[in-house]
């Protein structure tokens, strides 16, 4: 369920990164709004545009929802040329599109794209608090028990009927469907919780407590994306300096 | 290693005691077993041996446990637990982190333990247990075999002087069970091993020492070879300790009818059924095995029309389930899920068991008939009572109401032994075949090899989503047998 929800493919290059990786790509992306040099903006867009497609990434969900975005930019950029035939502004809108698409991509890469237990560990790298980090674990464990659970409490309530009448007469169950899903789940989603407290107080929680915290692995595709995103930080830096301050 | 003098517990706001003057002794590197029928207060003497009570669960708690010469009302449960490993029914249920090595690490990093100690720790607990392909996947995509071992793992990493064992392998299949037992037994060898279970023949094997408790007393306390079936099923109060069989086989006349069957759960996964095709006859008992995993439940729920195949199609008096609307398919065909508890959703048991028949369009005296026959049938006696407040079989026994006030042709049963102890079986059994003999067919998903063979005409046997046998029972169970014992 969970898996259709995502859609992840299970070896991508994208996927695997680190997820500090992924922010720096993120951060260096970003500085694409600083930066009006056309080559740098059509490398940055280009770049992250193909590690998704030759990655596998645009297979996923979200990539496809993404695709549908871009469709609308595309119209939108036609709309533009309508009411302007100066060729300036039909370069201007591209690069609007061009910024837009480097930062979205590589906001999916470190927002949608990283393992839950990745996304703690760079969190908790980054030094936030591990009250929030250890409950937005807690958080992303229970994702798939609640999908789960629904699942299997709405298959047993379809098979006692409770979908059935048809028009006017569906739309007036409609409280009892949300009754019939939500007591269930509730009720599983408490014994659950329970079950998991005692869990954690019989192996010792203490939720002040460091973590062990995960290390930044240097592997041939992350140092290649780190290298990148610093270069580009680096000439977006200098093409700003150069046109805004000098 | 571990005493209990004169221990009663009531928990709070209930007006009966769950164990009562229990007295108790286990030595160092001893295998006890504590047997009992459900709700006979094993958890609960769990929980008071591990520090949960009074730690966690507040109560009336009277008398004393000592674990490792520590009372558990003076220490605090950091310093008990140093001593005691813990392994829940549900493996599911008690991992907290997101990573099979986090949720190894995670106790040792929390009895402030160095770096290094963790990871030599760490390192000996994933080659004994060979998990090392397993490190950085989630533990719920584990299958269930591989979530006990981590779970197993992540206890016997902090090195606990005794393991408690609550319901240890009731989610697995036979050859899972073995597999566990056979874990348990490569390193109780300077452990104290305590397993709390309903099920004697599982702990059997194993045990160096079984203690039965019934009506929170305890009823024998002696090695396992003084004890067979029969003897357990009279400590647990039920008197008639024989086998129950089925009938002669119906003629073949199918009634529903399974046609190249195919499913699979997402894209990027393989199928979870593959071309599967058999017949199940009027008033046949067709039993369904296979390993975990194998594809039992989601072929009830396709048999059922509960999810839509991938391919092929499922026929029931010649007409396809999908399209058969809920009132007709109803009287065809009914389904008990696993877990109650995805189900009961209403303030009383008669409201509970009016569901269903209510969106049959069934009038009221009718449907105060049907529920005044299943509750005869079921011993129900207080239908105005809250049916979240029944004990697990009880609330198990409901839903099968619910199913049997529709009355199906046929019963779809996934699983209907899981958490159930062998006294509720033995009548879950004899109602089954009394239904049988009164000309009702069932398809039952089970890993209770024993249930199967009492009860079954036929046997299906999965593996991999495949039929890999299907035939009379005698025939099939010999190789079933076989396979779990590989």
């Amino acid at each position: 369920m969970i898996d259709k929800l995502i859609g992840k493919p299970l070896h991508d290059v994208v996927y695997e990164l680190d997820p500090r990786v992924k922010l720096i790509w993120l951060i260096s992306c970003s500085s694409v709004y600083f930066t009006d040099d056309k080559l740098l903006i059509a490398v940055i867009t280009l770049v992250a545009a193909a590690m998704f497609i030759f990655s596998g990434a645009h297979k996923t969900i979200y990539m496809k929802a993404f695709y549908y975005i871009f469709v609308f930019l595309i119209a939108l950029f036609l709309l533009a040329m309508t009411e302007s035939t100066e060729i300036m502004n039909v370069i201007y809108a591209l690069t609007i599109i061009s910024k837009w698409l480097a930062i979205s991509i590589s906001s999916i890469a470190f927002f949608v794209m990283t393992k839950p237990f990745e996304l703690m560990t760079a969190l908790r790298s980054f030094r936030v608090p591990e009250a929030f980090v250890f409950s937005l674990g807690i958080g992303f464990r229970f994702i798939p028990i609640i999908f789960e659970a629904a699942d299997k409490i709405l298959m047993a309530q379809k098979a006692r009927g409770l979908y059935s009448g048809k028009g006017f007469r569906k739309i007036l169950r409609i409280p009892m469907v949300i009754k019939a899903l939500i007591i269930p789940l509730i009720i599983e989603m408490l014994n659950r919780l329970w079950d998991m407290w005692l869990a954690l107080m019989i192996r010792g929680f203490d939720l002040g407590k460091s973590r062990k915290q995960m290390k930044l692995e240097l592997s041939a595709s992350n140092l290649t994306v780190l290298i990148y995103s610093f270069a580009i930080m680096a000439a977006c830096a200098a093409n700003y300096f150069l046109i805004y301050l000098v | 290693m571990l005493s209990v003098n004169n221990l009663s517990f009531s928990y709070p706001a209930a007006d009966v005691t769950t164990i009562d003057k229990a007295d108790l002794k286990i030595e160092d590197d001893e295998t006890v077993a504590i047997v009992g029928p459900n709700g006979s207060g094993k958890s609960t003497l769990g929980y008071c041996l591990c520090g949960i009570i009074p730690h966690l669960i507040k109560g009336k708690m009277m008398g004393d446990v000592a674990v490792d010469g520590l009372n558990t009302k003076d220490h605090p449960l950091k310093d008990i637990i140093k001593n005691i490993g813990v392994i829940f029914q549900d493996p599911d249920a008690q991992f907290v982190t997101l990573r099979v090595k986090d949720e190894i690490a995670f106790g040792l990093e929390n009895i402030d333990l160095p770096q290094e100690e963790i990871n030599a720790r760490l390192d000996s607990v994933i080659e004994r247990f060979g998990l090392s392909d397993l490190l950085d996947r989630a533990p719920q995509d584990l299958s269930m075999g591989q979530k006990q071992k981590v779970a197993l793992a992540s206890v016997m990493a902090m090195r606990p002087k005794i393991l408690l064992l609550d319901e240890p392998a009731s989610t697995l299949d036979p050859r899972g069970q073995r597999k566990f037992l056979d874990a348990i037994r490569e390193m109780k060898d300077g452990l104290t091993v305590i397993m709390l279970t309903h099920n004697f023949d599982y702990v059997r094997s194993i045990a160096d020492r079984v203690i039965v408790i019934h009506d929170k007393t305890v009823k024998f306390d002696g090695p396992p070879d003084l004890l067979d079936r029969k003897e357990v099923l009279r400590l647990f109060g039920v008197n008639d300790g024989a086998r129950n069989k089925s009938n002669a086989a119906p003629p073949a006349d199918p009634l529903i009818r399974i046609e190249g069957l195919s499913y699979k759960y997402s894209r990027s996964c393989k199928l979870s059924l593959d071309d599967v095709s058999f017949a199940v006859n009027r008033g046949e008992v067709l039993g369904i095995v296979g390993p975990n995993g194998s594809g039992k439940s989601t072929l009830l729920f396709l048999m059922h029309g509960l999810l839509k195949p991938l391919r092929g199609r499922v026929l029931i008096d010649g007409k396809e389930v999908s399209k058969i609307d809920f009132p007709k398919l109803a009287v065809k065909q009914g389904i008990l899920f696993q877990n109650p508890n995805h189900q009961i959703f209403n303030p009383t048991i008669r409201e509970e068991l009016s569901f269903g028949l209510k969106n049959l369009g069934l009038g009221e005296e009718e449907i105060e008939t049907r529920i005044r026959q299943v509750s005869d049938f079921l011993n129900f006696e207080d239908l105005s009572r809250d049916p979240h407040s029944l004990s697990y079989g009880q609330r198990k026994l409901l839903s099968l109401a619910t199913v049997l006030a529709m009355n199906p042709e046929v019963i779809l049963l996934d699983e209907p032994e899981l958490g159930m102890d062998v006294g509720f079986m033995d009548k879950f059994e004899k109602r089954l075949l009394k239904l049988n003999r009164s000309g009702k067919s069932f398809v039952i998903a089970s890993h209770d090899l024993d249930l199967i063979e009492d009860v079954s005409h036929r046997v299906l046997f999965l593996e991999d989503g495949r039929v890999a046998k299907v035939g009379p029972t005698e025939q099939v169970m010999s190789e079933v047998r076989d396979y779990f014992d590989r």
